[in-house]
């Protein structure tokens, strides 16, 4: 079976039989592994740098996964921030803008 | 092709992609030394550390997921490996030729990563949730100008009446290069410097190892990680290694030597298949090797900054100078 698009193709079956395949050569290299390990002792522990991890765990919460993000487009942001008064006004306005824009853009193309 | 040839066809690319991807990582990592200085490991540590993890314990963390933990890996290499069937190889077409495309193959080079970061994150590591958190954001970076770099020569080639466009044997066998006029040349050449920036991202190999970093975040993603599960991911890396320098190759430099030399059969694919694995060396040694021995690491800022303003600046400039080239040139 191929699902294609004119430019583009794939077929997911030979892609899952070829990844089934693939999955046994893993399992094979697997298998040669050493699979034990001192179950309930400290090697279960994550490792912390010698720490100990707190009673709650040690999560780190999900909004960190944008500190990159929020920091290289900084000065971007804090304009886009500013634009976001508060007042529904201001939305609509934002929205008509746009809106006029699109239809210009569209009317000219 | 019948389904026993095409069965041989992929024994022989993935036992030959191992042995070649062995033979890169040692090379790498010799080079690297060399470059700074040092004598370097033999040839075959790679293969020795393979071996060495299989005789360590693997650990599985008390505040792990253990089947996520354990499925990472799993992940990571089969759809690296799957990947190295969809890559054209010299003058040969890939072994899955008519089976998957361009944007296939852009998804199973994304996979691995996401893999890695399932597996950090499903560790239960602070430290791990921190490197699976800077690999997501680095890929949210990278992929925006590879996904340009990619479409950009495609849409070029169906513009040009060339199909199917997205399909890897017709993109290696019509080099644009030769298609395009000035303008579009200019924008090829973009697009390829883009690409080759994003290589050693894709890869997590410094300056871009900022998922890992050792001294900062002591391994990240892979803190936790021990034995055979570590061994999969190294494999997936020796693999991911070679498909990302033969996307490369296939989308810039597909040229090979049997044509301009006159050499035909079978004498002219052995020489086209080795040209090719001097290509790959070239885009792994000059992208991945003089990259990691000449920068340091960089903060996660600095590489989001680094993709998202002049990376996919100068991939939307070399598309759009594709289209002003098509324009000018015509369809």
């Amino acid at each position: 079976m191929r699902i294609g698009s004119g430019e583009g193709f794939w077929g997911p079956i030979v892609w899952v039989i070829l990844a089934l395949g693939i999955l046994a050569m893993g399992f094979a290299v697997w298998l040669q592994g050493r699979r034990t390990y001192k179950r309930g002792t400290e090697q279960e522990e994550p490792f912390l740098s010698g720490e100990k991890l707190s009673k709650g765990g040690g999560a780190v919460a999900g909004i960190h996964l944008y500190w990159g993000f929020a920091e290289a487009l900084r000065p971007l942001l804090s304009r886009l921030v500013a634009f976001h008064s508060g007042f529904v006004g201001d939305y609509v306005g934002w929205l008509l803008v746009v809106l006029v824009v699109s239809l210009l853009v569209v009317m000219l193309s | 092709m019948s389904g026993l040839n095409a069965l041989w066809q992929a024994i022989l690319v993935l036992v030959g992609g191992g042995v070649v991807g062995f033979l890169y990582k040692g090379l790498d990592r010799k080079l690297a030394a060399r470059l700074q200085g040092r004598i370097g490991p033999p040839l075959r540590q790679p293969v020795l550390d393979v071996i060495k993890l299989l005789l360590k314990e693997n650990i599985v963390p008390r505040t792990a997921i253990p089947w996520l933990f354990q499925a990472a890996p799993f992940l990571a290499f089969i759809t690296a490996v799957t990947a190295l069937l969809y890559l054209p190889i010299g003058s040969l077409a890939p072994v899955l030729h008519g089976y998957g495309d361009l944007v296939l193959l852009l998804y199973l080079l994304a996979i691995p990563a996401l893999a890695m970061a399932m597996g950090g994150f499903a560790s239960g590591s602070p430290y791990a949730v921190v490197g699976a958190q800077r690999e997501i954001v680095m890929m949210m970076s990278y992929e925006f100008p590879l996904a340009i770099a990619a479409v950009g020569i495609a849409w070029r080639l169906a513009t040009l009446g060339i199909g199917p466009s997205f399909s890897l044997a017709t993109i290696a066998a019509n080099p644009l290069w030769g298609l395009v006029g000035p303008l579009g040349w200019i924008g090829l050449l973009f697009l390829f410097v883009a690409l080759l920036a994003v290589t050693p991202a894709e890869l997590s190999k410094i300056p871009f190892d900022i998922p890992e970093a050792e001294t900062e975040i002591a391994g990240g993603l892979f803190v936790e990680y021990s034995g055979v599960n570590l061994a999969l991911f190294y494999l997936a890396d020796v693999i991911k290694t070679l498909v990302i320098a033969g996307l490369v190759v296939a989308l810039f430099i597909p040229y090979g030597l049997a044509v301009p030399l006159g050499i035909t059969g079978v004498g002219g694919q052995v020489l086209d298949i080795l040209f090719f694995l001097v290509k790959l060396f070239g885009v792994v040694f000059f992208a991945v090797t003089v990259v990691r021995v000449a920068f340091a690491r960089l903060k996660v800022d600095q590489v989001v900054r680094l993709y998202l303003l002049p990376t996919t600046l100068l991939a939307l400039a070399g598309l759009l100078l594709l289209v002003l080239d098509k324009v000018v040139m015509g369809g």
